[in-house]
């Protein structure tokens, strides 16, 4: 093959007619912060990912339901976080035993779970400062040099 | 409120060894190179695959201009959200916007300043960007699909 990404070159996709979308009904972002500055990496956002992949894929819902990464950005909040769009809907604390009852309520039901929304939602656009400090997540810059020898010394 | 997500595939868990290697690249340039690779348009540095773009050239740099440009503003009702691969990497970096569902195809830095101050600060979707739009919501569930027959020994 002559190159690893062959799916990713522009005229597979270019030709490709936007089907993708047509059935869309809800687009989820987890959050898969590996920092550590919000509470979902140390909560089990793994197994709940996998858990919602794997009972999307055996109910056959993924054409209507789309399952993305992101990262919340919502520090002080328990338990993996995840937006449900475009209906806006955040959840907190859900666990992988959880999400059958999640896709029987809100992807079939259309009713959001209440025991799981989440609450207090900030509004933040950036880490605050002093959270990105205790977190040592946002201060540890590598310069090039630095960069080149870490992907050196991991191969 | 508006919740704003840039593909950067720096954030994401989608290091895949060729992204490493090319990674390694963009950080052994010099500061001049980086710059202007930054800065140009997606398709100029495709050699093959584009799909490298959205975290390494512009991704990471729309997320920090986007926080950097609401904080100046002292606009607290928008949430932007660096997320990973969502497999659009042919036409450089994804903008997504909801609640409105439009997607954004962002070839260079001014596009995201165009996006920011039309759409997200000025709540106008700009037609000429415009990538995917996603269905309005219906305010019911997904139709459950028939289940399967079993299949006849």
């Amino acid at each position: 093959m002559a190159n690893d990404h062959e799916y990713c070159v522009a005229q597979a996709w270019e030709d490709t007619p936007p089907k993708l979308l047509d059935k869309l009904r809800f687009h989820i972002f987890l959050c898969t912060d590996g920092k550590d500055f919000c509470g979902c990496e140390a909560n089990g956002n793994g197994a709940l990912s996998g858990a919602l992949r794997q009972e999307l894929a055996r109910r056959r819902l993924m054409a209507s339901v789309k399952v993305n990464v992101m990262q919340c950005r919502q520090p002080g909040t328990a338990g993996p976080v995840f937006v449900v769009h475009p209906d806006g809907v955040w959840y907190s604390g859900m666990r992988a035993e959880d999400v059958p009852a999640f896709i029987e309520e809100h992807v079939l039901g259309g009713k959001p779970v209440e025991r799981f929304l989440l609450r207090d939602l900030k509004p933040v656009t950036a880490v605050p400062a002093h959270i990105a400090e205790a977190a040592d997540c946002c201060a540890e810059k590598l310069t090039p040099e630095q960069q080149v020898a870490a992907l050196a010394a991991g191969r | 409120m508006r919740h704003v997500f840039v593909c950067t595939t720096e954030y994401g868990d989608h290091w895949t060894k060729t992204i490493a290697k090319k990674a390694a690249q963009v950080a052994a340039m010099n500061p001049e190179d980086r710059a202007k690779l930054l800065s140009g348009p997606a398709e100029e540095h495709a050699d093959g695959h584009r799909g490298l773009h959205c975290g390494l050239t512009l991704g990471g740099g729309i997320y920090e201009m986007y926080q950097q440009r609401l904080q100046a503003a002292g606009i607290s009702d928008v949430v932007v959200s660096p997320n990973a691969c969502i497999a659009q990497h042919a036409y450089g970096c994804v903008v997504m916007i909801y609640p409105d569902g439009i997607w954004y195809r962002i070839r260079e830095m001014a596009d995201a300043e165009k996006v920011l101050e039309q759409h997200i600060i000025g709540g106008k979707p700009v037609k000429e960007l415009i990538h995917r739009t996603v269905n309005p919501p219906t305010g019911k569930g997904v139709q459950a699909p028939p289940a399967r027959q079993p299949v006849a020994s």
